[in-house]
């Protein structure tokens, strides 16, 4: 994308109109004209993020106190077409005047030059930038949803598998028990034989003890019947009272008969009174043999209940161990099939993750490729390294995670871990219960391996196969005697290596925001204006200087000349290199006059560098 | 080397990450029992392996034996007279100078008779046959003499440009392997030494690294990168490779005569050495933390 123009109303930069040409355009100007106001807008404008975070907020900030209350319009154009970028202060995001899918400029502050030299992703993100768009697509991975529905299933399954297997495990055990339950179930059919008899002996003894019962019941009831008559035959003779009769013969009779009567029922009543005595006799006598018999019969029923039950209970004892087995029986074959099941996943899941390596294969394939060609363009000065999942903090930090809980220091072993084992290979490990294998691994002792096993056994490693891993990109510079990676170097040196890694991007337009700071002239001269110098005609470079090597040596297509009022910053020339505006303003803001600059000749003059 | 060492050794070639992995654990298991010719099959794996975990296991692979070169370890490069203790350095120099010449006075003529003869006996046979090979060394060993002679004469000191120095040597050794060498350095770099020794010294080290380098994979690898500057004290010369490295048994060794290139006399490294030591200087080897080595020239040779 190539930056056409600049269009800025209201705030610092009132009216402030600016067209870009193609190659080198250089912003000069005093400090204050609004140089870096220029290239924050053009950020803010295009809605491009800065390198971190926080230098983003600045960057919003420092656009937002220019702009004040106006708006930015940047017009742009990919591969010739227009693209129009509009945007307040109050909005959230540029809106821009069509769809567009294409790499956007990049905008660098000195500040953010240092910081991608640090930051591995940031490296990483300037590397991206240089590979050919139609390549970028096929560094897409696809499987890691696929790999993570796997895994969530294996991780139900296992579970699943546990339950069962330790289910399947109590088999032994039953099978235990119910060979010594069926073995007093064997003893116990001898006293079977004797339960038989002593139950008929009691069903007999007990219809005796019902014939017994039933005769004293009856002769129960005939002393009852005799009982009544006599009280009957007492009542009759109480109540029978007769009236005084006018004859004292036939009173006489009467009463002489009524007397007899009288005796007859007195003994009518002795002879019942003996009767019922015979009765209660008999009924004695017979309750007497049922008490007996009752006796028989109450030890025979205990010992044959006694009899029953233990006979009963190691019936129910085989019957529910049998019921147990076949129930122990389906687990393990449950576990089998889980086993199956699982193995199934795990080399489906370990298929996608040979896909996503493959995946990640290429797409290493195509950086190394970028970056051996970045290292042949700098003759090797600068080497662009790329090592192939070597962007291992993600897999770190889940370890850390992973491991939290375990009473092991973790966060070192996370960090061996990390950087000896790959996260398929200590999945396996932990799949193949191997303590020794982990040991050797990790390098750590027997008994540490062990309990990291136990700890990862019980805990999903989900969360450890899907860390992103990406490959690390690092710059090193050949100082002295060997190469240093970016870490090692100087401020200078970083940015040494950075700013030809930003100018080798030529389809997109580069910003960059003086990047002398921290830089030599020398430095300048050799690698900095000869990086701009390589870019092809049409590779746009904006660059914002107070060194006049970038504009003269680079051969600028265009400089722009900013100054200000102190309240409105404004263009106050742009034009060609060798226009007499931009010399004028090269030579008296750049080299401090050229009375100055005369002397400095004059003085190289008499000192000649031998 | 038994079957699951060499599957093993192949197994670095794979195209996967796993399938190398794999091959590299292996490896680990039988580390102790690896032949100089697998250590140099590890080495070139190692040179060009970028992938951590790989790259790691390969590394415990290098360091097995004692005492290793292991990666990022310095040593000094082996030397003719180091077995010749409490000799005066010049003295030293001058009894290898004359001893090299006299056998070669010796010998130079019997060998080349004997290819004449071979090459006449054996007639069509010969380019492939085992004798020509053993001449071919031999001969390769003379002149691994004649370069020492060379290396060993007394200095004569001049000033001149090294960098100019360096790429016509870097050209020249360029045209005669399929190796590109990449000079680095500061140009108009002016220094005090023997032009003929450092020479002897630089090439060597060159041809080392080129060789070292040209059975890697990729041209990208082929690729050996020459630097010069100076400290206060000293002159640097630095020649950095992608190679397999300094084979571990160099440590280990006593000294010239041994090469980590099948086939060669292993001279080299020892005569750049003895070269430098005329000039009061010497040479370092490092076993690069990315594979590869660096050989480092050091001399007290500012003007």
């Amino acid at each position: 994308m190539r930056i056409d123009r600049l269009e800025v109303s209201g705030g610092f930069l009132d009216d402030f109109e600016l067209d870009f040409t193609d190659g080198l355009n250089v912003l000069i100007g005093a400090r204050g004209a609004g140089k870096t106001s220029v290239l924050e807008l053009i950020r803010f404008g295009l809605g491009l993020p800065a390198i971190t975070e926080e230098a983003g907020e600045d960057a919003v900030e420092q656009a937002l106190a220019v702009l004040g209350d106006g708006a930015v319009t940047v017009y742009c154009s990919v591969g010739g077409d227009p693209l129009v970028f509009t945007r307040t202060g109050f909005d959230e995001a540029p809106s821009a005047s069509r769809s567009y899918r294409a790499g956007m400029p990049l905008i660098v502050s000195q500040n953010e030059i240092e910081q991608i030299g640090l930051d591995p992703m940031s490296r990483r993100e300037i590397l991206g930038r240089l590979i050919a768009p139609s390549l970028r697509a096929e560094m897409e991975n696809t499987s890691r949803a696929e790999v993570a529905s796997i895994e969530r299933r294996l991780e139900v399954q296992r579970e699943e598998r546990e339950e069962a297997t330790e289910e399947a495990e109590r088999k032994a055990e039953l099978l235990l028990a119910l060979e010594e339950a069926e073995k007093k179930q064997k003893k116990s059919g001898a006293t079977l034989k004797k339960l038989e008899k002593l139950q008929l002996e009691v069903a007999e003894q007990s219809d005796q003890l019902g014939q017994l019962r039933a005769a004293a019941d009856s002769y129960r009831q005939a002393g009852e019947g005799i009982d009544d008559w006599v009280e009957e035959l007492r009542e009759t003779q109480v109540e029978r009272s007769l009236p005084e009769l006018s004859s004292a013969a036939a009173e006489s009779q009467v009463t002489k008969k009524l007397s007899k009567a009288e005796d007859l029922i007195e003994r009518a009543v002795a002879e019942l009174e003996a009767a019922r005595s015979l009765v209660l006799d008999a009924a004695g006598e017979e309750n007497g043999k049922a008490t007996r018999l009752q006796k028989q019969v109450t030890k025979k029923t205990e010992s044959l209940e006694k009899l029953q039950k233990g006979a009963g209970d190691i019936g129910r004892r085989v019957s529910a161990l049998r019921q147990e087995l076949k129930a122990v029986a389906a687990q393990e074959k449950r576990a089998k099939q889980l086993d199956k099941e699982i193995a199934k996943l795990v080399v489906k899941r370990d298929r996608l993750l040979d896909e996503g390596e493959g995946d990640a294969e290429a797409r290493y394939a195509i950086r190394k490729k970028c970056a051996d060609e970045l290292t042949e363009r700098f003759n090797h000065r600068i080497e662009v390294r790329v090592d192939k999942s070597g962007e291992v903090n993600a897999y770190e930090a889940a370890l850390v995670e992973l491991l939290q809980g375990s009473n092991l220091r973790y966060k070192n072993l996370a960090a061996k871990l990390a950087q000896s084992v790959s996260p398929r290979e200590l999945a396996h490990t932990v799949e193949a219960e191997d303590p020794k294998r982990l040991a050797r691994l990790c390098d750590i002792p027997a008994d540490r391996a062990r309990k990291l096993l136990a700890h990862l056994e019980t805990h999903s490693l989900s969360p450890v196969l899907l860390a992103p891993l990406d490959d690390s990109v690092d710059f090193a510079l050949l100082d002295g005697q060997d190469y240093k990676v970016t870490h090692d170097l100087s401020m200078g040196q970083r940015c040494t290596v950075v700013l030809p890694m930003l100018l080798a991007e030529e389809r997109e337009a580069v910003v960059l925001d003086q990047p002398e700071d921290h830089l030599d002239n020398a430095f300048i001269v050799e690698t900095l204006v000869s990086a701009i110098a390589e870019r092809s005609e049409g590779g746009q470079v904006i660059v914002a200087t107070h060194n006049a090597n970038i504009p003269v040596l680079g051969e600028a297509m265009q400089v722009i000349v900013l100054a200000s009022d102190g309240r409105r910053g404004f263009v106050a020339s742009a034009g060609a290199l060798d226009s007499d505006a931009s010399v004028h303003a090269i030579t008296t803001l750049m080299e401090g006059g050229r009375e100055a600059f005369a002397q400095r000749a004059e003085f190289y003059d008499e000192h000649p560098d031998e | 080397m038994n079957d699951r060492v060499r599957a093993a050794l192949d197994g670095l070639k794979a195209e996967t990450e796993s399938g190398r992995l794999g091959a590299a654990r292996e490896l680990q298991e039988h580390a102790a029992e690896l032949s100089i010719e697998a250590e140099r099959e590890v080495s070139e794996a190692f040179a060009t392996e970028k992938v951590p975990w790989v790259r790691g296991a390969l590394a415990q692979v290098l360091d097995v034996g004692a005492p290793p070169i292991g990666v990022g370890h310095t040593i000094a490069a082996p030397r003719w007279d180091e077995q010749i203790e409490g000799a005066d350095p010049a003295v030293a120099r001058r009894a290898i100078n004359l001893s090299t010449k006299r056998v070669l006075h010796e010998v130079s003529a019997v060998v080349g008779r004997a290819r004449v003869a071979a090459r006449t006996d054996l007639s069509d046979a010969y380019p492939a046959s085992e004798t020509n090979r053993q001449l071919t060394y031999l001969y390769e060993l003379c002149q691994g003499l004649r370069t020492l002679a060379s290396a060993t004469v007394s200095p004569k000191l001049e000033e001149f440009d090294l960098s100019q120095e360096v790429s016509a040597l870097a050209e020249s050794v360029e045209g005669q392997l399929l190796v590109r060498i990449r000079p680095e350095g500061t140009p108009n770099f002016t220094v005090r030494a023997d032009r003929s020794l450092l020479g002897i010294a630089v090439r060597n080290l060159l041809v080392n690294a080129a060789e070292a380098t040209e059975s890697l994979r990729t041209d990208n690898d082929r690729v050996v990168v020459i630097t010069w500057g100076a400290s206060k004290k000293a002159v640097h010369i630095s020649v950095i490779d992608r190679g397999p490295g300094p084979a571990p048994f160099l440590a280990r060794s006593s000294g010239a005569g041994l090469s980590t290139k099948i086939g060669h006399s292993g001279y080299g490294l020892a005569t750049a050495s003895e070269a430098m030591r005329g000039l009061g200087g010497e040479v370092q080897l490092t076993r690069n933390e990315r594979g590869g080595a660096t050989a480092l020239i050091l001399w007290p040779g500012l003007p």
